[in-house]
């Protein structure tokens, strides 16, 4: 409690809150965007965030991350285009109540809905991950590789529509990741005589690559195949009245634990959590009230919106107690922390107490900054829609540059991002999922280190990765995580062949 | 038939085989445990199986609607645009390349007015080269111009 209250204390420092406000309000623009994600926002920013020192860099990326969020619904509703892919659940009942002319109030519902969703999800992460870090403490070797390997296994949940490719995807970034020294020898590896290899491929650069440059490149090409005429808004701001906000605050309430919860199981994001608390507010509701769900039910916003800003505390938790990335933002945040010379997993508790606590303070109020903004700021946010494609486009791309270049103030990053980027867009093209390849980076050199000092503890002996209770049920969590999906998929093809 | 999904099976399997014939020439290491080469080549293995699924699975790709000549020449301009543009950065200096990507990208991307185009991209690359020069005293690269 005393931490939290220092917390509080060191987030209210001008320079912090200052930053978390522009942090919301750029993340608020970026999710409302159709085309920007809140892990492109994350990662574009995260450059930016290396000239601060650490805990404005990590409380300014948070803030990015949760105005995304929320600012997806922004363009879900008054568009019937998610801003994010968070925010599909959004748009089917946000849109027709824009068409019914209710845009003001399904707005201010969102607003109210996303701020609740990251409060709640906050509360979670500052009650849970401290307990789970106290567990983590106790792991040695074995018990970290089989965490990475747990990481890893995450893949074949996050690889979209085929698990083959993302399995593809996933092990191409077990490659990569192993250019530059041996941990263990020093020896260079993959690094053909290049200095700035010997200390591996740098997943930053490779990030903004894959999320800003890839994402850039395709919208060019949809815009330059179709040409969209930006639809004109016509709306009216009555923001809704209290007692009509009282219907749904159970939905609220029930959403939020449902978004905290799938954000915290790794591999399941926001997406997923909008849907998933969308679909149980449905199945809450009376039989009269269920057929009026995609026409315009205010319990619909709401249900996805808290169910989508659950996810960022969520997915927190693995994150900074275990060090292992949820999603995809996660991962960019995971980098953040490092460069910022922290190491996400059980000993940031221990080492940086005093970070933690204020980063949770940040996101606390990063979230009622969310509501605030959502309800002031609506009809500014919208004109955000109206930024025309050919100016957007470009500026990511040359954002991403100087991105890239100012991580560590070199051009290889910038060569690197490029390539990334290029691949990227072939990857998305056809269908391979980029998330696999940041997980493999990261995760890739800690698996491989962790599984060779384990290795000598046993001399040689691969049962130390069996016999020790902790290892042994994380293997089997990896491989249950790893092959479950697989088997879902395989019995929802059967069903279907069979309907069909 | 030659699919996406084939011909990228096909070029990961020679990535493999290359990763494991290198990673062969690495040392061994003294004492207990799997030495430098030992994950790269599990990996490279791993890849190849991988990339055998990828070719005789053949995942289905979503179908998608094919560039029409004048818009892959768009495309490509834009693409080429901006490795040259990457390439002269360190070479001429920030300001000016990024001046001139930046109109080059906005008249590929949108046939109006050229001096609302290059207007714009003033405005862009000043504030990009504002921003990061003196807000985030990143230093830019100046090249043989600024």
């Amino acid at each position: 409690m005393e931490m939290m209250l220092h917390g509080f204390m060191e987030a209210f420092q001008f320079n912090t809150i200052t930053l978390i406000i522009l942090g919301v309000l750029a993340g608020i623009i970026i999710g409302s965007l159709p085309g920007l994600t809140a892990t492109m926002g994350v990662a574009l920013f995260l450059p930016i965030s290396l000239g601060m020192d650490a805990i404005g860099g990590i409380v300014l990326l948070i803030a990015v991350y949760f105005g995304s969020i929320y600012g997806g619904s922004i363009a879900a509703i008054l568009l019937n285009t998610p801003g994010t892919p968070a925010s599909a659940a959004t748009a089917l009942d946000g849109y027709p109540m824009t068409k019914a002319g209710e845009a003001g109030k399904a707005l201010a519902i969102a607003a109210i809905a996303s701020g609740a969703g990251g409060l709640i999800s906050t509360l979670m992460l500052t009650l849970i991950s401290p307990q789970l870090s106290t567990v983590a403490l106790r792991f040695s070797a074995p018990e970290s590789f089989a965490l990475a390997l747990f990481g890893l296994s995450i893949i074949s949940s996050i690889s979209g529509k085929s698990v083959l490719k993302g399995l593809a995807v996933g092990v191409f970034g077990l490659i990569i990741a192993t250019v530059g020294m041996d941990p263990m020898t020093s020896y260079p590896r993959f690094t053909f005589d290049q200095p700035t290899l010997l200390t591996g491929i740098n997943f930053i650069p490779v990030m903004i690559g894959l999320f800003a440059v890839a994402e850039a490149l395709i919208q060019i090409e949809n815009h330059l195949k179709v040409k969209e005429k930006t639809k004109s808004i016509t709306t009216n701001y009555i923001f809704p009245k209290l007692r009509e906000l009282k219907v749904i605050w159970m939905s609220v309430i029930r959403s939020s634990f449902i978004g905290t919860f799938i954000g915290s199981v790794p591999g399941a994001g926001a997406d997923i959590a909008a849907f998933v608390a969308y679909n149980e507010a449905k199945r809450f509701s009376t039989k009269e009230e269920r057929d009026t769900f995609g026409k315009g039910n205010p319990k619909g916003i709401a249900s996805a919106e808290a169910g989508n800003n659950g996810v960022t505390g969520g997915a927190m938790v693995p994150l900074l107690t275990l060090g292992i990335p949820g999603d995809a933002v996660a991962a960019v945040l995971l980098g953040a922390l490092m460069i910022h010379g922290m190491r996400p997993g059980p000993m940031l508790f221990a080492d940086n107490a005093e970070m933690v606590y204020t980063l949770f303070a940040g996101m606390f109020i990063a979230a009622v900054l969310v509501t605030i903004f959502g309800l002031l700021g609506v009809k500014l946010f919208t004109k955000v829609l109206y930024v025309p494609k050919h100016i957007l486009l470009p500026t990511i791309l040359i954002l991403s540059i100087v991105g890239a270049y100012s991580i560590n103030n070199n051009f290889f990053d910038v060569y690197v991002m490029l390539i990334a980027g290029v691949i990227g867009y072939f990857m998305k093209k056809y269908g391979f999922p980029a998330s696999p390849l940041v997980l493999a980076l990261i995760l890739g050199p800690m698996a491989e280190s962790e599984m060779r000092r384990a290795l000598v503890m046993s001399e040689g002996s691969y049962a130390i990765f069996f016999t020790r209770p902790i290892s042994a049920t994380l293997i089997a969590l990896a491989v249950i995580s790893m092959i479950a999906p697989i088997i879902f998929r395989y019995i929802q093809y059967r069903k279907e062949n069979k309907a069909s | 038939m030659l699919t996406a999904n084939r011909i990228i099976g096909i070029i990961l399997i020679f990535f493999s085989s290359a990763v494991w014939y290198i990673a062969s020439g690495f040392p061994e290491q003294g004492g207990s445990g799997p030495g430098t080469a030992f994950f790269p080549q599990m990996m490279a293995v791993l890849l190849i199986i991988i990339s055998l699924g990828l070719i005789f699975v053949n995942p289905v790709t979503e179908e998608q609607t094919k560039f029409t000549k004048e818009q892959l020449f768009q495309f490509l301009l834009i693409v080429i645009t901006l490795v040259i543009y990457i390439f002269l950065i360190p070479r001429v200096g920030f300001a000016v390349t990024t001046l001139f990507a930046a109109f080059a990208f906005i008249t590929a991307l949108n046939k109006a007015n050229h001096l609302i185009a290059a207007v714009t991209a003033l405005i862009i690359t000043g504030s990009v080269y504002a921003v990061f020069r003196f807000l985030f005293n990143v230093p830019l690269p100046q090249g043989i111009l600024f």
